[in-house]
């Protein structure tokens, strides 16, 4: 069963709402891609950074890699390493090569994304440099390989003030052709992609309000480092949506719910407070 | 409004060149950002044909680098602001001298190649013609790498060059010293051995075949009796990657005693040449700097975010100073303040309230450079009892402390006030490692990290 379903080629259908700042981004990133401009996406978790990438690479029929990119990812993971079983065996040639992902989209000629790139090492940004510019990397001793002329790179990156980030060294910023800020959605987009990713819709508008009002706040709030982002209001609006009936009214709802859908992702950076304390703040002054 | 694509040849180096020239503009825009610029423009004037005002500001704003793109934004619009679209646009100039020139030059020109850091040339030219400058003969052959033989060329040219007043030429002495000293830090860092387990596992697809254990591999294949074409991957060995939580304080001496010369080094010199590299290895763990004489300078504690660079740049700097010049820089003109003397107590007493602090889950390590001349032949103050005691009290609670000795303490002039200290040092179980050798420190320094 399971080897059926790898076989086949699953296509994951991806609810993007094309709107405002994210129509924007999208023509940007299109435009960068085809012109040969390497583009990144930044902006706070869960705002739909690898979601428009995605798109981009569904809508232009290349195939989507990507790679998240943290201390421990090593170039010899991104680029691929000799299996030493078939070095004993054939030697160091190709054919005891296995190619890692940025190798392979760069011979497929896919789209690569690296997630999160400013948590990369400095060793690892390095090997970034010459298929992003040259479009091609040296494999030592095979040679060179060259990029498909399909292959293109997207780059995302959280905030540089974000825990956890480091700069980009000067000579990868330089490659880096395009910087394309997302940030949280107006009122009216927001509601429309919680709306457009919540299977058999059926809350009242109010409650709509509410949640977003309640998500909305935590990006008010000056004590949290990293507040919810619109996929914690799309998971609040899914329980909320399927098990409405259980509680008296939608407040009743919202306010069980929150706690537990909201602290996930939040990071506080005042810590005489906890994450749960300034969500049943929160949830109190926007719901009485 | 709308603009012709020609429009974009004239605002593109406009708007770099003022970029350039903006006193608030940290990231400077590269050639390459023009020629995005102009890429990006393109579909915009092939879906339109023509540009329009937000086509130009949004090629300048996502071009520039985030933490420029407000200023980006605000210059991009002066510029459109206050052109009349009317008006002729200035013509490029092809005649020759402006383009064509350029190519002549550089053809023409005999380039120089210095062996020193990106925009300074201008510094070492100047250094170049300086009568004091020693590298006439200065042939760029390809870099000897890294070891034994770039510890000696070091010592050398620090024996050379130490003697220098001039400060422009010192400062590049610095630069040029900084630059060698990194290479032997980033070796050092890319060695981490202290971040490899002892314990080891089958090779995975896609690890880095630098942690394959190739002897334990090799026992491990022959004892499953494989032949060569039996041979798999996760026959193959690896040390694992860990991270290990890690808090290291560099305690350095600079009492006068640092400063004296024997054979045209002294131990500031032996001390700092080890402890360059060494910070900068482990500047991503948590670490703490102070420096001790009669007083003690607090540089960092391992709360504090601050760039290495500037830190290595000021010790590197003590190699060039004299005490007097120590003084100044340490007393901060308060010249009644005693200065010099070796009194490494309040070092020490911070060193371990900072490092005991800290949960023992962490590695915490705590590397002292000094001569250890501590006190006079035969006489052992309170003081230094109490020195002792807290030496001991930090091993016994689990802190690892690494005496980094410079080779004069050893030297017949200074033994006699040294060899007391060293063999209570070596009572206490201290680790010492002689800083002679940059690179033979560094290797046993890795070895002292791994061996917890």
């Amino acid at each position: 069963m399971l080897e059926k379903s790898i076989v086949e080629n699953i296509k994951i259908e991806h609810q993007v709402v094309l709107k405002g700042q994210y129509q924007k981004a999208y023509d940007l990133l299109r435009d960068s891609l085809d012109t040969g401009i390497t583009p990144c996406l930044v902006g706070p978790p869960g705002v739909g950074k690898s979601l428009l990438a995605r798109k981009v690479a569904e809508d232009t029929g290349r195939s989507f890699h990507e790679v998240f990119f943290d201390e421990n990812v090593t170039p010899s993971r991104l680029i691929g390493t000799f299996d030493p079983a078939l070095v004993v065996r054939n030697g160091r040639n190709i054919s005891s090569f296995e190619p890692g992902p940025l190798i392979r989209t760069m011979v497929e000629g896919g789209l690569f994304v690296a997630q999160e790139l400013n948590r990369a090492t400095e060793f690892c940004q390095n090997s970034l440099i010459a298929p992003l510019e040259e479009r091609h990397y040296h494999l030592f001793p095979i040679g060179m390989v060259r990029a498909h002329p399909d292959f293109a790179f997207v780059a995302t990156q959280n905030p540089i003030e974000t825990a956890g980030t480091y700069r980009l060294s000067k000579v990868l910023v330089d490659r880096i052709g395009s910087w394309i800020r997302l940030n949280y959605p107006t009122k009216e987009t927001e509601i429309e992609i919680i709306r457009e990713n919540t299977p058999a819709f059926a809350l009242p508008e109010s409650a709509l309000d509410k949640i977003y009002d309640i998500v909305n706040e935590t990006r008010q709030t000056i004590s949290l480092e990293i507040p919810a982002s619109p996929r914690s209001g799309i998971f609040l609006t899914r329980l909320v949506n399927k098990y409405f009936d259980r509680f008296e009214n939608e407040n009743a709802a919202i306010r069980f719910f929150a706690p537990a859908v909201l602290s996930k992702e939040m990071r506080v950076k005042d810590e005489t407070k906890t994450v749960n304390m300034i969500i049943e703040e929160i949830v109190e002054k926007r719901l009485g | 409004m709308t603009y012709p694509f020609r429009y974009a040849h004239w605002f593109i180096p406009e708007f770099i060149q003022r970029m350039r020239l903006h006193r608030e503009c940290e990231i400077k825009p590269s050639p390459r950002q023009g020629i995005n610029m102009g890429k990006v423009l393109l579909p915009a004037y092939l879906r339109q044909g023509y540009l329009t005002f937000n086509d130009l500001i949004n090629a300048a704003v996502i071009t520039s680098h985030l933490e420029c793109q407000n200023l980006a934004e605000k210059v991009a619009a002066e510029i459109l602001v206050n052109v009349d679209i009317d008006d002729p646009l200035p013509q490029p100039d092809i005649s020759g001298d402006d383009f064509m020139s350029l190519l002549k030059k550089a053809a023409d020109e005999q380039i120089t190649v210095t062996p020193y850091g990106k925009g300074l040339e201008n510094e070492m030219g100047i250094a170049a013609q300086d009568s004091e400058f020693q590298f006439k003969n200065y042939i760029n052959k390809p870099d000897i790498g890294v070891g034994p033989g770039e510890d000696e060329i070091l010592k050398a040219g620090i024996r050379e060059l130490k003697g220098i007043k001039k400060e422009d030429t010192r400062k590049i002495l610095q630069e040029l010293l900084k630059e060698k000293l990194l290479k032997l830090g980033t070796e050092f860092e890319r060695k981490k051995e202290w971040d490899k387990s002892k314990n080891l596992m089958p090779y995975q697809p896609g690890e880095d075949p630098d942690l394959i254990d190739e002897e334990r591999s090799l026992e491990n294949i022959l004892d499953l009796g494989r032949s060569i074409e039996e041979v798999r991957w996760e026959d193959f060995l690896m040390r694992q990657r860990q991270k290990q939580k890690r808090h290291i304080v560099f305690i350095l001496d600079i009492s006068n005693t640092m400063f004296y010369d024997l054979e045209g080094l002294n131990s500031i010199t032996y001390s700092i040449m080890s402890m360059v590299p060494l910070i900068y290895g482990l500047r991503h763990e948590k670490y703490s700097l102070i420096l001790y004489e009669s007083n003690s300078h607090i540089v960092k504690d391992f709360y504090e975010e601050i760039d290495v660079m500037p830190i290595l740049d000021d010790i590197i700097s003590m190699i060039f100073c004299t005490t007097t010049e120590m003084e100044k820089k340490y007393c901060h003109g308060f010249t009644s303040m005693t200065w010099g003397g070796t009194v490494p107590g309040k070092s020490l007493k911070w060193a371990y309230d900072e490092i005991t602090n800290i949960n023992d889950r962490s590695d915490r390590i705590v590397f002292i450079f000094s001569d250890f001349v501590l006190a006079q032949p035969g006489e052992q103050s309170d003081q230094n009892i109490e020195n002792y005691q807290i030496l001991e009290n930090m091993i016994n609670q689990g802190v690892r402390v690494c005496a980094c000795i410079s080779p004069l303490a050893k030297k017949s002039i200074f033994r006699p006030y040294t060899k007391q200290s060293l063999n209570d040092l070596e009572k206490l179980g201290i680790n010492m490692i002689n800083t002679y050798s940059p690179s033979k420190f560094l290797d046993e320094a890795n070895e002292f990290i791994s061996n917890k």
